[in-house]
């Protein structure tokens, strides 16, 4: 990996300036979820924002299981579905206060994860993954074939406002509704980072990178991991119920194969081993699921792209990248990295360039008049081609000029050159 | 009576279909130690491949050509990209082999479109091979038990008899001495993980006359494979095998049985509530290769053949 | 006195090869007591037998009397018996007082609330401490274990096992790999660490097993041939024919 170095060779830092850049995600994440809808009133930035909110909580509670305690699962919209039906029932049935239905879904998420982890954590690693698919699809099947419970295609229904009556808010508006959401999310953000601070997790940690030496100090791989899914799934009921609140309907999607997909594509391109990686991969999913998907129908090879890029160029993710680029600033100073993050920069834009407008004109070819972006139909390809590989070109150079600068610059770290 | 035959025949040749995708994926599984998430992807791109293929020159130059395309399509994608993520260990490998799978599935939308395509039967495999008492076993089932049943003896044969078979197998366990032994591993793991996919390719052909053929056909099988491979023990060609076999039967038998599942719960037919019991088993068919799995978790943990390990 | 570790006709086949042949061993309370032999002898397979790690195929192993044949690895260690392991292995991603502090928060259980797990630790912590201090890795507190020296981390998995709290120690080649400096450092921190403990220790360097071991057994071919004071094994024939040589006997040599 070109970017790995010791980061202990940073420059010491002062305590103030640590505790300042801690608390940078943290504002981040406050004023994405305050100032938008303050600022502007676009319904569909709202609803944007809740389902940013829904999918936040939703992938920090993946991240338990994955950075947590090492274990990936495929069907992690079981608990979630399985979370937000349990509440949307028990809403129905008892006209429970709409703000403690997200709690109920944490519950039910928990119950449905304590039954399930039964099973799944018998195993660990890659037979864990192939569990919990087969898990997910049993679920995801189940609901599409056992009446009653799902509602068959239509799902379940709630309104918002049938609840018990709390004093000056009545759900009804997608503005108060959101007000919850983004109440709840930094709610459960805050305890899954709590939760992370525990000793709990911590042995969760140990079992993640060496199950066998975790055993040989007496700690048993199973039932930490057990309770690691039971964590899990409470947070992902939340998330669930979330996003039961902003649509009112929890439907057979709710607990798809394409939504555990979904989060799993969120926490990887985030970045599992940072607590904020997955709220920015949350953050990037919706983008691409909301804005993108607005666009253009190519939306999810775009998100695929970006998936394959991240896993292959950074395995870490976008905050573990930031978190090291961010370590070399510290060693290395503004000025020799400048020129090396522009080249990066333009070497991203050319690339990004040229594969939206590949993309773009494959996609007007195949589907005509349905893609909005239809200039590119009518354009000559071999213009187009022409655009194309000079981007490529543009960006595949920029990329070495960039690469080698890092050799250099490493070489003279090497040596000694620097202090 | 003669339903139970055709239906245990019919059993048995989706079972062998479902054993060339799991045996692929075993071999890849063993080797490389990485599940190939994209393996289902591969069947698909075989399917659709074939379908191009014999709309042009024919069913059996699809059967020729069509693996041998997607068996370098998988050499590519071995090569290029989960080469340079093997460093970052599995579960990198787990994960791109799962963004292939998603690139792969919208890469056929493009090429094919959204809309489900018919493969034909080839004329000389249409028809009934023969017949138990009225009722007809089709002569496409059969070859296409006969494939995949030499397809498993080439592949014992190959990795049992040949060198190359040989290096294989040491190249499963010992890589490093391999290599200084002066053989080509990484070219070894790329001439495997080709061949475990052009051989789901060559069940994509096979089965793409008696499955849809859709963009959508990759999740479902592909699930199903997985759960195959784990019930059958994870690295076990033999186990594979079997859970191929007894997944193959038991859904083929749901499928044909409209008995609703009050009736086989006799008399607990009461504790179940009313919508329940009207469900037939041939509903419930989807469900059945999942309910194994749990069942055999919880029973076996490790599965018909698969080792014992107790934590990773 | 019931020894405190007991291995009674233990034997463990892989296949059709026999590894261990029926062995016997026992080890007082208290007591260091070294286990050597040529390699391929079983040494290994021995230690893992008796940590739990694979099950063998005939005989017993007791703990103070308990029989521990078959229990996993974690209920053994809870129990009081701890390990280390020829290829060392531990928490990569953690601090070294993480490393430490997790095996003493399990060590600790017993003295906890069941919510203690998610609060704090204190006295977990205070065991880490103390057990960081005792084998010399103070100034890399915080380091990620991934990031130490080869002898660094030798001593962080004898601090596991230490901070495991456990009476009986199994060490598996503690002094693997060093040099001369670090392995008589080594040998210090062992002896220090396991005053009033039983230890349990394969090892090849003789230097350092007649300076540390009260007791010796040796095992050829899956079988103990000899035990006794180190003085005793030093002058057995049939262990100086089967393992440390003699000029005149070449022709038995260094065993399988």
């Amino acid at each position: 990996m070109r970017d790995e170095f010791n980061v202990h060779d940073a420059r010491p830092v002062s305590r103030r300036a640590q505790r300042g850049r801690a608390a940078l995600p943290w504002i981040a994440l406050a004023l994405l979820l305050v100032v938008p809808p303050c600022v502007s009133s676009q319904s569909w930035l709202v609803a944007w924002l809740a389902q940013t909110a829904a999918m936040i909580v939703f992938a920090l509670s993946y991240n338990l299981l994955l950075g947590g305690a090492g274990l990936l699962s495929f069907g992690h919209a079981a608990s979630s579905g399985v979370g937000a039906l349990i509440a949307a029932q028990l809403f129905n049935r008892f006209g429970l206060p709409l703000p403690l239905l997200p709690l109920i879904g944490g519950i039910g998420g928990a119950l449905f994860g304590a039954l399930y982890g039964l099973v799944a954590t018998r195993r660990s690693g890659t037979a864990f993954a192939m569990i919990t698919l087969g898990i997910g699809e049993l679920v995801a099947a189940a609901a599409w074939t056992l009446p009653d419970w799902f509602g068959g295609e239509a799902g379940v229904a709630i309104d918002r406002t049938a609840g018990l009556a709390v004093p000056g808010f009545t759900f009804g508006p997608a503005r108060e509704a959101y007000a919850l959401i983004a109440l709840w999310c930094a709610l459960a953000v805050l305890a899954m980072y709590a939760l992370s601070r525990t000793p709990f997790m911590r042995l969760a940690h140990a079992v993640r990178d060496n199950p066998v030496r975790a055993a040989a100090i007496g700690c048993y791989p199973r039932r930490v991991r057990y309770e690691v899914v039971v964590w899990s799934s409470f947070f992902a009921g939340i998330a669930g119920t979330l996003g039961l609140i902003n649509v009112e309907l929890v439907s057979t999607e709710s607990v798809g194969m394409l939504r555990s997909g979904s989060v799993l594509i969120a926490t990887v391109i985030g970045g599992s081993g940072v607590f904020f990686g997955p709220v920015v991969g949350a953050v990037v999913l919706t983008f691409f699921s909301v804005v993108v998907a607005s666009m253009t129908r190519a939306w999810l090879l775009y998100l695929g792209l970006f998936f394959v890029t991240v896993v292959v160029s950074s395995p870490d993710g976008i905050a573990g990248w930031i978190r090291r680029q961010a370590a070399r600033l510290a060693r290395d100073g503004w000025r020799v990295c400048l020129p090396w993050l522009a080249y990066r920069v333009m070497s991203a834009c050319a690339w990004t360039l040229a594969v939206v407008l590949g993309v773009q004109w494959v996609y007007a070819q195949r589907f005509g008049t349905e893609e909005r972006v239809s200039v590119l139909s009518t354009m000559n390809p071999v213009w187009l081609v022409a655009a194309v590989l000079c981007l490529a070109g543009i960006g595949w150079l920029t990329m070495n000029i960039a690469a080698r600068r890092d050799r250099l610059l490493s070489a003279e770290v090497d040596a000694g050159a620097r202090p | 009576m003669q339903s139970f035959v055709i239906d245990a025949l019919n059993g048995v040749s989706y079972g062998l279909l479902l054993f060339m995708l799991s045996a692929g994926l075993t071999l890849i599984f063993s080797m490389l130690g990485v599940l190939n998430f994209a393996h289902a992807s591969f069947y698909m791109l075989g399917a659709y491949v074939g379908f191009s293929v014999a709309a042009r020159a024919g069913f059996w130059w699809a059967l020729l050509i069509a693996p041998l395309v997607v068996g370098l399509m998988g050499a590519a994608l071995e090569r290029w990209l989960l080469r340079r993520v093997r460093p970052h260990g599995h579960l990198a490998e787990l994960l791109l082999t799962f963004g292939a799978a998603y690139l792969i599935g919208e890469g056929v939308k493009l090429v094919w479109g959204l809309q489900a395509l018919s493969v034909s039967v080839p004329v000389a495999l249409d028809g009934p091979l023969f017949d138990v008492y009225g009722l007809a076993f089709s002569r496409y089932r059969a070859f296409m038990m006969a494939v995949a049943l030499a397809m498993l003896v080439v592949l014992f044969a190959v990795l049992r008899v040949s060198k190359a078979g040989l290096i294989v197998r040491a190249a499963l366990t010992h890589p490093q001495a391999v290599e200084a032994l002066g053989h080509d591993v990484p070219r070894v793991f790329t001439g495997v993980f080709a061949a475990g996919t052009a051989l789901a390719a060559l069940a994509g052909v096979i089965g793409a006359p008696l499955f849809v053929v859709e963009p959508a056909m990759a999740e479902s099988v592909g699930s199903i494979v997985f759960v195959v491979v784990v019930i059958g023990g994870l690295g076990s060609l033999g186990g594979a095998l079997v859970a191929s076999l007894v997944i193959g039967c038991l859904q083929t038998f749901a499928v044909s049985t409209d008995l609703p599942l009050g009736e086989l719960f006799g008399d607990l037919d009461h504790t179940l509530p009313a919508a329940w019991s009207a469900l037939t088993l041939a509903q419930l068919a989807p469900l059945v290769p999942y309910v194994l799995l749990v069942a055999m978790l919880a029973v076996r943990s490790r599965g018909f053949f698969g080792q014992r390990d107790d934590d990773a | 006195m019931i020894p405190a570790i007991a291995v009674r006709r233990l034997d463990k086949r892989f296949g059709a090869t026999r590894v261990l042949r029926g062995v016997d061993l026992l080890v007082e309370p208290h007591e260091r007591h070294a286990l050597i032999g040529p390699n391929g002898a079983g040494k290994s397979t021995l230690f893992n037998l008796i940590a739990g790690a694979a099950r063998p195929s005939a005989g017993r192993i007791e703990l103070y009397g308990a029989d521990i044949t078959r229990l996993a690895p974690a209920a053994i260690c809870r129990r009081g018996l701890a390990r280390s392991f020829q290829t060392t292995r531990c928490f990569a991603k953690l601090s070294v007082f993480d490393n430490l502090r997790c095996a003493a928060q399990i060590a600790n259980r017993d003295r906890m609330r069941w919510w203690q797990r998610y609060t704090t630790t204190r006295e977990a912590d205070e065991a880490a401490e103390a057990v960081l201090e005792s084998v010399a890795l103070g100034e890399r507190r915080d380091a990620i274990a991934g990031t130490l020296s080869y002898a660094e981390q030798r001593a962080l998995d004898l601090g596991l096992a230490l901070a495991s709290g456990a009476h009986t120690l199994l060490l598996d080649e503690p002094t693997a790999g060093m040099n001369r400096a670090e392995a008589a450092r080594a040998v210090e921190l062992i002896r220090s660490a396991t005053a009033g403990r039983t230890l349990l220790m394969v090892e090849h360097d003789m230097d350092v097993v007649f300076g540390l071991a009260d007791r010796i057994s040796v095992l050829v071919q899956g079988e103990v041939i000899a035990t006794g004071t180190p003085d005793a094994i030093r002058s057995d024939p049939a262990v100086r024919a089967a393992y440390l040589g003699d000029i005149d006997d070449v022709t038995h040599g260094a065993a399988r």
